[in-house]
Formats: C-alpha cells, structure tokens, sequence
C-alpha cells in the first residue's frame, strides 16, 4: 500500500468522523448520513484499489483512472461552488430583508410608544384643568 | 420657489459610523429651513454614537442590526418615508457632509415643476483627479451600454418621486446602488432632471474603496 493509500484512508476515517460529529448534534437526518459514510466508504475503497474504476474509465475513453477521477471530481466540485454560491445570494437576500424589516418595525412601534405617552400626559393634564 | 405642499418630500439619510459629522450636518440641515417633515436618518450597523446624535433631531432613526450597506439604507429609508411617512418625494443626502442643505432648494423647485427624479450634480472642478475620470468613465460606459448619457453616476444627492421609486426599485445592497440606479434610468429611457449641486470633497471622505470600485465595474456589465 502506498503513503497517498494509506492517506486516502486516514482522511477517509477522519471525514466519517465530521459526519458523526454532526449527525450527533442533529445537524444531519439518518439519511443524509448514511449518504456521507457511503462516500466516504466509496472514497476509501477506490483509493485502495483504483483497479476497480478501470472498466468504467475504458468506457468513458480515459486514458487513465486518474484522469477519470480529476473530471469527476471537477464536476462535483463545480456543482458544490455553484449551489453554495446561490444559496449565498439567497441568504444574503433573507437577512437583508428580516434586518431592514426590523428596522421598520422598531422604528414604528418606538414611535406609538411615544406617541401614545404624549397622548396620556396631555390627557392627564387636561383632567387635572377639568378639575380645578 | 414654488410652492411645496408639507410634508410632500422627506429627507433620507443613510449613515454608517458618521458620528464625527451627522452632527455639524443636522444642524447645518436645520439652519437652512427646508426641512419640512423630519428627515429619516438609517444607521446602518453603526458602532460609534451616530443613532444618540441623530436621535437629537429626528424621530425616525431606523437601526439596521448589521452593516448591510448604503443601498440597502437607502432602501430601508424610501419604503419607510414613502409607505409608513406618506412622503411623495424622498430626496437622498449623505451624512458625511459631501451634500449642501443649500442645494435642497434647487431640488424643491424642480420637484415644484413636477419632475419626478431629479439627479444632483457635481461640477468636476475640485474633484480629485482619480474620482473625476472614474465619473466620467461611468457615464461614458453608461451610455455606451444604453445608449443615454446619465451625469455624476456616483452623486448620491437625489430626489425621487414615489411613482419613479417603484420604477427603479434597485437590488444593489452597497456603494454599486448609483450605478445600478443610473443603469436603469438609462435602459428604460426613464426622464430625469438635473440641478447642479456643490463639489465639497474634504479630506475625511471615506468614499468608495478600490473593492467598491471593482463592484461597480461588474455592476456595469450586468454582474451583480
């Protein structure tokens, strides 16, 4: 077994951990675990033995499984990018929203508040002319 | 000047770490007696004492929880002068004292004519030399992309009716705002007026940053 092997494994077992860790603290459904340890598992076991990639890369016309595995992974890398780009749009726009709501809203129910005191202090004054 | 109905115009300000100058700028605002509603000061994120200064002079002080950036303020300020203030004119002013309440009037005259966006602009004398080629190259690329030239893209001294407000309705969030103001202005052929203001560029001047500068660059070519 080669150093890259064994460090695919170790990174492999490491990587099953951080998945544990979140599973553990419900950030993660069963399901979606379960996804993760089989990539990982799948990740390890193609680091152990590439040969097993071979008849899909011959099918694919590469050259090489490696070369295989740098395409695949571009294209797992590029569809990542792409969906945590939109979902940084997309959370920029929800706290854009809620943070200038709320500054509407503070603004509004700040301005009742005195408004209504205002309302109070001249009615009490008023009373107290009534009464005299 | 013509007669302006009250409570027809508020003014907007966005500030952001301004507590140096909203000061000497709300008094300078107040001296000059155009104010006719209390103007709409949104802090936007401020960590000095820029909401207890202002707070001294107008009622409405909108809190943003964090810095969202000057486009979102304005934003914040125009649904809330326009929705919950009933304003049918919101003119825009920045509160590092680069705008003059003296040019309010030439708003409120143009405003009296019935324009509805009027666009401060700067005289190109006593502009810094980067800022001045920076403007023109806006404009130029402005009308290069839509075909209508729209002056002093970076001028944040406006006056927008409620109608236009919804027309151009911008999405930018930081300094990109004018630009993407100025963009819209130009692919809808929308009319504008223009009223020439005071170039006051003092030394403290935060302005853009050659990140915002980057910003309104993809803004130009349509990325947001």
């Amino acid at each position: 077994m080669t150093l890259f092997q064994v460090s695919s494994i170790l990174f492999a077992l490491f990587m099953s951990y951080v998945v544990r860790v979140h599973q553990q603290k419900a950030r993660l459904t069963a399901i979606e675990a379960s996804l993760w340890y089989s990539l990982w598992f799948l990740f390890a076991c193609i680091a152990v033995f590439p040969h097993l990639l071979t008849g899909i890369s011959e099918y694919f016309y590469f050259d090489r499984v490696f070369d295989l595995l740098v395409v695949g992974a571009f294209m797992v890398l590029t569809f990542i990018v792409l969906r945590s780009y939109f979902m940084y749009r997309l959370l920029l726009e929800k706290i854009e929203i809620l943070v200038r709501d709320k500054a509407i809203a503070e603004t509004l129910l700040q301005n009742q508040i005195k408004h209504k005191r205002a309302f109070q202090s001249k009615k009490r004054v008023t009373t107290t002319e009534v009464n005299k | 000047m013509t007669h302006i109905k009250k409570n027809t115009y508020t003014i907007v300000i966005p500030a952001y770490n301004e507590d140096k100058h909203i000061d000497a700028f709300f008094r300078r605002l107040k001296a000059s007696s155009f104010e006719v509603s209390p103007s709409v000061l949104v802090n936007d994120g401020s960590v000095d004492t820029t909401v207890s200064v202002a707070s001294k002079y107008t009622p409405y002080v909108l809190n943003h929880a964090t810095n969202l950036g000057k486009g979102a303020a304005l934003k914040t300020g125009c649904d809330f002068a326009f929705t919950h203030l009933k304003a049918n004119y919101v003119i825009m002013m920045d509160s590092d004292e680069q705008h003059s309440p003296n040019d309010l009037l030439k708003f409120i005259d143009k405003i009296g004519e019935g324009h509805e966006l009027i666009l401060g602009v700067r005289s190109f004398n006593g502009m810094p030399t980067i800022p001045t080629y920076l403007n023109k190259f806006t404009s130029f690329m402005i009308q290069l992309l839509y075909g209508t030239y729209v002056p002093d893209v970076p001028s944040g001294y406006k006056a927008i009716s409620r109608k236009m407000y919804d027309e151009i309705k911008w999405q930018a969030t930081g300094y990109e705002v004018e630009v993407e103001i100025a963009q819209k202005i130009a692919r809808k052929k929308i009319k504008f007026a223009t009223v020439p203001i005071e170039t006051i560029y003092p030394d403290y001047v935060r302005g853009m940053t050659l990140l915002d500068g980057v910003k309104v660059l993809l803004k130009l070519i349509g990325i947001k």
